[in-house]
């Protein structure tokens, strides 16, 4: 007899990872290329009389950046179990219906062709073009995609990943046009995006993203039952009283808020989607009443530490997030896989 | 009282200390001005275009001039920042830098005289008067002495070529620090009706007849000859009228552009030059 | 409201199927009562799987009308449709590794859908012999036990339902061996007639069928060819015609059963290839 999986109970687990989350939040604002006491960052946070540039890096550094990085993880943590619930597939990720090629789209178009087309855009929104450009590329690069898919209110899943694959062809090659033309300094900078950072981030970037996430994050319970039927196949998802195409239009419509807002503001980071939601249904199971917030803690959890990680590594200067995830996640995915390999 | 006068002369022993400020640079030439006026114990970090002297390799480093980090400088509690205007950045980093630091934007130099304006401007912002007027003086006078040589009686078609990397090797065209160097000293640019730098190809190489190249290598060696075959089928291969140098020193627009202009002025009028039919 | 018994649970007038321009069902009618048990017959492409997607709500009719309590099909949400029949499709595939107890938890309905310590799981494990592998990985079970489990999963569903409910089973025992085929099916007809629930069930097994089935419906090319009692319908003529088989219905046991003396020769199902390529050649 095979032994029953070696699953921990789901609330405890919440509770760790929450925990997790929290000491990791504390080390992120400790650590960095100046390194403070936890007075300091108290100080820092809240008392107004703290030296200039401990308030600077604690309040308007190190605090946005924390935050932006637990909702780009969770973001992206989330999309991944709902898109791989959804397409029953362990694979799937929000690359598939097209929101990082579209906000990859946007974002170098606004790098290259910057001043010359968008700089009355960014006269009304200092600063925040190049973020909005990809977070409304990212939208309707899937639109295009869902469309595509849908067939008179229905919505084939293969046909979706395949105008998918199509479609991100398409975009990625208005990438490449955009790479050939730009000059030394924009090619850079399009590299740059293309690794993932959150060097950047500040709270005008925080006001853009966090009501679209958390928005996802507040209605991902909602779809939970919906997405454990679906395990089970589209059929018996429906004998079951479960609207599937309804699902797949909200997932879809949250995936594409919930990551092309991450996307917007941080560039590509890869493995996040993958790594949380699989390493969640090793330990936890496949019940998406717990995947789906363990998913959007431990992708929080991911981000924050290796965020912290890529502040430290090269210090004062600093390695591009994307990067890390990708050098971490890589091997730890692949060791994960052969582990278990010989079952 | 007496309480007081000790703590006072503690303070004016102090000054001397505390004027030697903390300084953090970003953008090569900048750096070059810094150690050229002699201000280089006042540098505590340096950006990843700050290569020359060698000895500014030795300095911590903030990473690329483009993407630079704030708290990481922030870190290093700089008194003033020198930033190369219309390279350093991004804006945000600069702005949020601003809030803690003094920032100053050096002005970007494409000719002799922007080169004076920036060295007069490095020197006030290092407080290096005296040194800061020995260097323009040295400049100008560096910059008449190539004047004088000037205009040439015939004055060749040049390429240049960027070699920089994964990049791998562009051609520059209009609006770059190249097409800059050359009009500083009345070249025309064998590329015409090009923004920017543009890949090479062979068939350009060609089709274009250049009587002189220029080659700016972001690294030492990094330009290989033997790649192009095609070169030495140029009126500049043939001629042997082909200068290899490292980019900061011909675009990096510095103290060293004398020496830039000096080196250009030699192919172009015969007196030296590399032939690279080996 | 349906009176009970007189009124039909499940009324179908004239229903055609057509899909990716094939005609599959073709003027189908029928009515069902509940505590019914219907077996639906027929060859191989027959049409008994379309007419169980037809009669659950998954595939819309093309024409005609299929009325559940007396209410359009149609006219119910998937919601309300899940609370008035439970489907059993003939093949569930997981690509991630579910425990075989939250499989069945998917039945229950609102807000305790997946929740495996639910007494009604273990009940209805229990009634499937299959409560030893609530702990078991769902993808880790044999094809037997992996239907029971999704029986079991089905049947949570039905029991939460009030009033007359509808019970569709598409080939819900192929996989199990004979004495638990029996054994099931017979469990099955007689909650049938307990619970207030029409049974229909498309199976392969004509003695099966005949034993536990109190209405045979045989199909052929997408329509009804017969539809009454066993012995009405399993003659000699129908099984030959329809199946191609030398075999006869033989009532004398306890059980009914076919017995088979042999097949015809293909040459005698011509007839059925010349209809088919006749209705395909209708569609526009």
């Amino acid at each position: 007899m095979v032994p029953v999986t070696g699953r921990l109970p789901a609330r405890p687990a919440l509770v760790l990872l929450t925990g997790l989350l929290l000491a990791g939040a504390l080390l992120a604002l400790r650590t960095g290329p100046m390194p403070l006491s936890v007075a300091e960052v108290w100080q820092g946070l809240f008392d107004r009389q703290a030296e200039a540039s401990v308030q600077l890096v604690v309040r308007e550094l190190r605090l946005p950046r924390l935050l932006l990085a637990m909702l780009v993880g969770a973001a992206l943590g989330v999309s991944g179990a709902l898109l791989q619930g959804l397409f029953r597939n362990p694979l799937a990720d929000p690359g598939l219906i097209g929101i990082s090629s579209g906000a990859a789209l946007g974002a170098v178009a606004v790098i290259v062709l910057g001043e010359r087309v968008f700089a009355h855009w960014d006269m009304t929104v200092p600063g925040m073009t190049l973020p909005l450009t990809a977070f409304v590329c990212a939208l309707l690069t899937t639109a295009v995609i869902w469309r595509i898919g849908s067939r008179q209110g229905e919505t084939h899943v293969a046909m979706l990943l395949l105008a998918g694959i199509a479609i991100n062809a398409i975009a990625m090659a208005g990438v490449g046009v955009m790479t050939f033309i730009a000059d030394d300094g924009q090619l850079r900078t399009l590299t740059f995006w293309t690794m993932g950072s959150l060097a950047q981030a500040d709270w005008r970037d925080l006001r853009l993203v966090s009501p679209w996430i958390v928005l996802v994050l507040l209605a991902m319970p909602l779809l939970a039952r919906a997405l454990n039927a679906v395990l089970l196949g589209e059929s018996v998802a429906l004998h079951l009283g479960h609207d599937v195409d309804r699902l797949k239009r909200r997932i879809v419509v949250m995936c594409a808020l919930a990551v092309g807002a991450a996307v917007s503001v941080s560039g590509l980071i890869g493995f996040v989607g993958l790594v949380a939601p699989h390493l969640v249904r090793l330990t936890l199971g496949v019940d998406h009443r717990t995947l789906l917030p363990a998913s959007a803690l431990l992708g929080a959890v991911l981000l924050v530490l290796a965020d912290t990680g890529a502040r430290l590594i090269v210090a004062p200067a600093e390695f591009p997030i994307g990067l890390m995830m990708a050098l971490l996640g890589g091997p730890f995915f692949l060791a994960l896989l052969m582990r278990r390999l010989p079952e | 009282m007496i309480r007081l006068m000790v703590a006072l002369s503690v303070l004016l022993l102090a000054l001397p200390v505390s004027a030697q400020q903390r300084l953090v640079v970003a953008g090569g030439a900048v750096t070059e001005m810094v150690y050229a006026l002699g201000a280089e114990a006042q540098l505590v970090a340096v950006d990843d275009t700050s290569l020359w002297p060698p000895e500014a390799r030795a300095l911590p480093r903030v990473g690329y001039v483009r993407d630079l980090p704030v708290e990481g400088i922030v870190s290093l509690r700089p008194d003033k920042v020198l930033v190369a205007e219309g390279e350093a950045g991004p804006p945000r980093t600069l702005r949020q830098l601003e809030r803690v630091t003094e920032v100053v934007p050096i002005s970007a130099a494409l000719s002799p005289a922007g080169v004076i304006a920036r060295a007069r401007q490095v020197a006030a912002e290092t407080g290096q008067v005296e040194a800061g007027d020995a260097l323009v003086a040295s400049l100008e006078a560096a910059f008449e002495r190539i004047q004088a040589r000037l205009p040439l009686a015939d004055p060749p078609k040049v390429l240049c070529l960027l070699s920089a990397g994964a990049h791998g090797v562009r051609l520059a065209g209009q609006d770059t620090k190249a097409q800059a160097l050359l009009d500083s000293l009345g070249l025309p640019n064998a590329v015409t009706g090009q923004r920017g730098y543009r890949p090479l190809s062979s068939e350009a190489l060609l089709a274009l007849a250049p009587d002189m190249i220029i080659v700016a290598e972001t690294r030492p060696g990094e330009f290989q000859p033997e790649d192009w075959p095609a070169l030495q089928m140029t009126p500049a291969g043939r001629d042997g009228r082909i200068l290899v140098a490292d980019s900061m020193l011909l675009l990096g627009f510095g103290p060293r552009l004398p020496d830039a202009m000096a080196q250009v002025l030699d192919v172009a009028s015969g007196q030296g030059g590399v032939a690279w039919s080996r | 409201m349906t009176l009970q018994g007189i009124t039909p649970l499940l009324s179908v007038r004239g229903m055609s199927l057509v899909r990716h321009g094939k005609r599959l069902l073709h003027d189908l009618s029928l009515k069902v009562r509940a505590g019914e048990r219907v077996m639906l017959l027929g060859p191989n492409g027959a049409g008994k799987s379309s007419l169980l997607r037809v009669l659950s709500g998954e595939w819309p009719a093309e024409s005609g009308a299929v009325h559940l309590g007396g209410v359009p099909l149609t006219s119910l949400s998937w919601g309300e449709l899940a609370r008035r029949r439970a489907v059993m499709p003939q093949q569930v595939t997981l690509s991630f590794p579910m425990l075989a107890e939250e499989v069945v938890a998917q039945g229950l309905p609102g807000r305790d859908a997946g929740d495996g310590q639910h007494p009604a799981v273990a009940a209805q494990m229990a009634w499937c012999d299959v409560l030893h592998l609530a702990g078991r990985v769902y993808t880790s079970l044999s094809g037997g036990e992996q239907q029971r489990v999704q029986l079991a999963r089905v049947l949570v569903q039905l029991k939460a339902m009030s009033g007359e409910r509808l019970l569709l089973l598409d080939e819900a025992t192929s996989a199990l061996d004979p004495a638990q085929q029996y054994r099931l099916v017979a469990k099955l007809a007689t909650l049938a007639q307990e619970t207030h629930t029409a049974l229909i069930m498309a199976c392969h097994d004509l003695s099966l069928a005949a034993a536990y089935g109190s209405r045979i419906l045989l199909l052929q090319d997408g329509q009804c060819v017969a539809d009454g009692t066993p012995e009405a319908v399993l003659t000699e003529d129908n099984l030959a015609r329809v199946y191609g088989l030398d075999a006869y219905l033989d009532t004398h046991g306890p059980l009914a059963q076919v017995r088979v003396r042999g097949a015809h020769p293909l040459c005698t199902s011509s007839s059925r290839v010349s209809a088919q390529s006749a209705h395909t050649v209708t569609v526009g």
